[in-house]
Formats: structure tokens, sequence, C-alpha cells
């Protein structure tokens, strides 16, 4: 080719070489994409679909219907020149892309689950569905005036989706669990989809009058600064959102003359030192004249419960101890403490089944359950409340039991990320109610071992919800305190 | 009514087909006018005459030579040019009034079809997106503005992206320029 066809010494000249070389017609598919209507009606049509139908994997279903919630916005922001209703629904889709992303950015932050987080959840939600039905009625009604002024009779089907949506959340209030109405609600949802995207291609034509609304922000930009305040929120509730605010403050030392003289007795009578030094004054008085001790000390490496890979190792200690009087009674003490240090403190939880909830025809409550939590830092031993310690009911979702309503004990917290030996324990009293009956009370410890979840749930809820295991960023592990009180001496079980 | 349906209706000069045209292609028709004839009153006089060379001209089009949708706008903007130059102004931004001078010399004519050629690789060449680029800036004569309010891009962005359109077209059709 003679390279001197194209000699342009500027670009306006070599603009006029071009224009006066033009070739032929574009192709057909260059000449229909040169439209404002085909890119907008795709970006509608994907954004539908992909908030419509969730896929229940891998966190997709929250991604990708915020990816959906985008489309649609970057649609009504094209079109919102064009008409009342288009123009309304340009408004609603950012309300709701708001919403949307105030619910995304929420979710990483553990305090959603208390009451004010809650309340600021369920109005985020409430003002996503409703803007959702919102963005449907303008859709509609904005597209129908398109068809109008375009001379076309048939309807856009749009109406239909307002319709769906509306039987969606009829089912969703009655708590709907079969199978056929929502595998008829796809089908039917598909199916409206699919005459939208027909329509856009009918309409390739008629959308070329339609009139975009110039921007100073290019989409590009505006999904940029969307996806940056996405990363900025969640990374501001991983980084600072994920813990339980607790209140830990230098542990007083004992005081009590006689606290220390009960110290001595049980020490001698085998209660381990380490745990009695952690107990406070009260604690160890209540056990004045004690009559007998019984000991069940456990090592529980994370890994001991099949979970390859994860780090920590815990020691479990249960205590026993006879209590003076005329009716059998016994101070239990359920202490933990990290001695292998877990590479994440996240949140950590303690589900106790005290005996007399597992053995209600032996034994009865008698005091309730108390405890606290303690630490090393910088020399000085720390010591801290539970920041929730208490009955809470449930309902526990079991592979042999199904569903059932549970009450438990709970215990919630934090452990500091800079600190040593950290521990805690948790004692209650029962009372004989019939004789012949072991002693038999349970811990389960559930320990967070990676931030990588979402949306973040503290480990009391991901005991209450089943959540803890391979899969999960909890990990369980589980002791028991057990022996037969008649025996002398009692042994616990699996020590004899 | 379907793009064979409003073909054949042509074809058999039925009035009807001239209805369907104008009501289902006239926004289009309308949208490839607009960026050529920015007076709203030259764009419907263009409309009109380009849908009676589309009613006149209708066994010229050839489905093998093309699709329809760019004929009735290559049909438009040809109208649009000829009723542009006629008045002795064009819309178009930064782009010649003058369209292939009337009765070149061979030796020109020649060198035209080089270049017509050699465009149509090039152009061809280009990925999707910056073939639509290609014909909306040269073909549609859409202002900048236009293309960045219908891509949702901003105006620098558009102008940008038309930069390195040019730089590439020069790259691989040749050619001196100054400096």
């Amino acid at each position: 080719m003679d390279k001197r066809l194209w000699n342009a010494p500027g670009d306006a000249e070599f603009d006029r070489l071009l224009a006066a070389s033009l070739p032929d017609p574009p192709p057909d598919e260059v000449a229909r994409a040169v439209t404002p209507w085909r890119r907008v009606m795709e970006q509608l049509v994907w954004g539908l679909a992909l908030t419509g139908i969730t896929l229940q994997v891998g966190g997709l279903q929250y991604w990708l219907p915020a990816l959906g919630t985008l489309l649609c916005l970057l649609a009504f922001r094209t079109l919102r020149r064009e008409n009342p209703w288009l123009r309304a629904g340009w408004m609603v889709s950012a309300v709701r892309t708001g919403a949307v992303w105030g619910i995304l950015i929420l979710n990483a932050f553990l305090w959603r689950q208390t009451p004010a987080g809650q309340a600021v959840m369920a109005v985020l939600t409430g003002v996503s569905l409703l803007t959702q039905l919102g963005q449907l009625v303008c859709l509609w009604q904005g597209l129908d005036q398109v068809r109008r002024a375009a001379g076309r009779a048939q309807g856009t089907g749009a109406g239909w989706l307002v319709v769906w949506y509306a039987g969606l959340y009829a089912l969703a209030l009655v708590r709907y669990n079969g199978l056929l109405i929502p595998l008829a609600m796809i089908g039917a949802y598909l199916l409206i989809l699919y005459r939208l995207y027909r329509l856009s291609r009918e309409m390739e034509t008629t959308g070329y009058g339609l009139h975009p609304a110039p921007s100073r922000l290019s989409d590009r930009m505006l999904m940029v600064l969307l996806a940056l305040v996405l990363v900025l929120g969640l990374a501001a509730g991983y980084g600072f959102g994920g813990r339980i605010p607790m209140d830990w403050q230098p542990a007083a030392p004992s005081a009590d003359p006689q606290a220390a003289v009960v110290r001595q007795e049980l020490a001698a009578m085998g209660f381990p030192e380490t745990v009695l030094a952690d107990l406070t004054d009260d604690e160890v008085l209540a056990c004045r004249g004690a009559r007998r001790v019984v000991v069940s000390e456990r090592d529980l490496p994370l890994t001991d419960f099949g979970i390859q890979g994860r780090q920590g190792a815990l020691r479990s200690t249960g205590v026993a101890v006879e209590l003076p009087g005329e009716r059998e009674q016994w101070k239990l003490f359920q202490h933990f403490q990290w001695m292998e240090p877990a590479p994440w403190w996240g949140t950590e939880c303690i589900q106790l089944w005290p005996v007399y909830d597992l053995l209600p025809e032996g034994w009865a409550e008698a005091e309730p359950v108390t405890g606290r939590l303690l630490c090393e830092q910088n020399g000085q031993t720390m010591t801290a409340p539970y920041a929730y310690l208490g009955e809470q009911s449930y309902t526990a979702t079991s592979m042999f039991w199904g569903e059932e309503q549970r009450r438990d004990v709970f215990a919630s917290f934090s452990l500091p990320r800079r600190a040593e030996n950290r521990r805690g324990y948790l004692t209650y009293t029962v009372q004989e109610v019939s004789d012949g009956w072991i002693v038999d009370s349970w811990v389960n410890y559930v320990h967070q071992t990676s931030a990588f979840q979402y949306p973040v749930c503290s480990a009391l809820e991901a005991r209450q919800t089943g959540n803890t295991g391979l899969n999960s960023a909890f990990a369980l592990v589980q002791d028991a305190l057990q022996f037969y009180p008649n025996d002398d001496p009692a042994v616990p079980f699996g020590e004899e | 009514m379907r793009q064979e349906e409003l073909i054949a209706l042509l074809r058999e000069k039925d009035e009807q087909g001239m209805r369907a045209l104008l009501a289902e292609y006239g926004p289009l028709m309308r949208y490839v006018a607009a960026p050529i004839l920015p007076d709203g009153r030259d764009a419907e006089e263009c409309v009109s005459e380009a849908a009676m060379r589309v009613w006149n001209g209708i066994e010229r089009y050839d489905p093998a030579r093309g699709g329809w949708v760019a004929w009735v706008t290559a049909v438009t903007r040809n109208t649009a040019l000829n009723l542009a130059r006629k008045a002795g102004r064009s819309g178009a931004d930064a782009l010649p009034e003058d369209a292939p001078a009337p009765g070149p010399s061979p030796e020109e004519s020649v060198m035209q079809s080089e270049r017509q050629a050699a465009l149509r690789r090039a152009v061809a060449a280009l990925p999707e997106a910056e073939q639509v680029l290609f014909y909306r800036k040269y073909y549609y004569r859409q202002s900048t503005a236009q293309i960045a309010r219908e891509t949702g891009l901003t105006e620098r962005a558009v102008e940008g992206r038309l930069y390195r359109l040019r730089m590439r077209l020069r790259d691989s059709l040749g050619g001196e320029r100054d400096g």
C-alpha cells in the first residue's frame, strides 16, 4: 500500500482524510450498537436478573444482587431525562443503592447484632425492599411512556415484574416452605426477563429517540467510587467492627485472710492452684468447709476436632467442690486457659449445659451461673466480666433431631489480641433433688479462627446457628465434667 | 411489525409499509440526521426525504450486501449530508463538509479507492468497541458530547479514546505526520 496516501500533517487533516475515505455503511451490528437504548436495556435486564434470582453459593447471594443494583442505577441514570417516571426511577435507584450498600457494609460489623444495629438493619432492609418495588413501578410506567410515544401497541411486560415481586414478598410473609411455587416463580421470572430482552431488541430503532442525560461523572468512575466506598466500609468493619467491646481492668489481689485459709484447704484437697488463683475471694469463701474436690483436666487442641491447620490449644479444667450442709450440694467450676495462642482473636463463646438442665430429675439450680475472664498484659493481671452471660432461647437445627427450640446458658466475649495467658471460668451451684444421679456438666467452647466470614457473626451466633466446623470461621471444642458422687473417692469418668 | 414484513410491504408499494417505516424507523432516522442537521426542521425534512428515498429505492436494497438497519442509516446519512451541503452548513464537529468532490480525476479515483480499501481493512481490525466509536465519529458525525452521553463517559474520556483511535489508525494506515 502506498503510505503516502495517508500523509496528513495534523489531526484535523487526518480526520478529513478519514471522513472522505469512509468505505461502506457500517456493518449492521455496529449500526445497531450505535444507540443509547441497547446498552441501557442490557444494563436493566442484567440488573433485574441479578437482583431477582440469588445463588446461595460462596457469598454470591450478596455480591451478585449488589452488582444488579449498580447496573439498574446506571441504567436509570442514563434514562433520567427521558420522562418523569424514569427520572423518579433514577432517584429511587439512588436511594436503593444507598440502602443496599448500607446493608453490605453493616454486615461486616458485629454492631448489627445489637438492638440499635438490628433496628438500623431493619430500616435499611425495609427501604431496600420498598425501593425495589418502587423501581419496578417506575420502570413499568417509564417504559410504557416510551412505548406509547413510539406508537407501539404491545405492552412492555415490566408490569408483571411488579406482580412477581409482590407475590415473592407475600410468600416470604407467610413463610412458604414448598418447592412448587418457587420453581414456578423462577420460570415466570425468566420469562418476564426474556420478554424484556426481546422488547429491547424490537425497540432498538425506537430507542434512538431516547435522550441520555449528560453527566460529569462517567459510569466507570461512578462504579469505581461506589466500589471504593464498599471496600472502605468492609475494611473498617473487618478492622474495627469484628470484636466485642470488653471492659478490661487490673485485677484486685486477694486481700481477705479468711479466703487465703480456704484457698490453702482447697489446694490441699487437690483443687488445681492455677484455677484457684483465678477465683475471687467470695467464690473461694463460698467453698468453706468443703468435703470433697473432684477435678477433671483435659487439653483440647483445635486440631483434635478434625480441623487440620488450625492452631491453638485450650486446657479445660472442671472442678466440683462438695459443700457442707444437710442436702448434698456441689459448686462446679468450668475453667479454660489458652495454652497455645491462636493466630486470630475475634469473638469467643461458651455454651454451658449445666447439670440441672441435663439431669433435672437429680439436680436443681442452687446458685446461678457467674464467672469472669483474665489475662496478663505487661506483667499485670487484667480481668473483665463477660460481655454477655445468661440464658438465651434459640432454634437449633440438628441433623438428627431437626429443628428444636432450645434455651441454654451462653457467655459471649472477645479476648485481647495482645496479651498472655488468656483464661476464664464459669461457676454455679447445684443441690441434690434425688439420690443416685451422676454429676454431668458440659462446656462447648467456640473460637473464631479467621476474620474471613461474611456476613460477620459472633461465636455466639455461630454456635446457635450451627455454623461451626470445617468450612466455617469458627471451631468448636467440647469438654464435660462427669462423675458419680456416690463413689468415694469420686473419680471423673475416663480417669478411673 | 417484523423487519421482513416491512420490507415486503415497501417492495409491494403498500402505503402501510411507509407508515410502518416512519413509525418504527423514524426515531433512528432522526437520530442519524440530527448531528448533521442540528436544526429540527431540517432534520424533519431530511427524514421525510430519506423515507421517500427508501420507498423509491427499495429495489436497490440487497440483504446480501448489508443489513437493513445499516442501509436505512446510510440512506438517511447521505440525504442529511446532501441537505447540509445544499444549505452550506454542517453540524459535524471539526469534520469536512465536503464529501468526495464531484467528478474526481481518474488518478484521484484510484487513490480514493485505495484509501477506502485500506481504511476498510484497518477498521475491520479494530475491536468492536473502537469500531463503534469510529463510526459514531466519522460516519454518523456525532459530537463528543453526544458520544459521551450515550456511552456513559465524560467528554474528556471520549476525547482520549478518539485520540488513541486516531493514533492506532495512523499506525496501521501509515503516512507522514507533523513533528
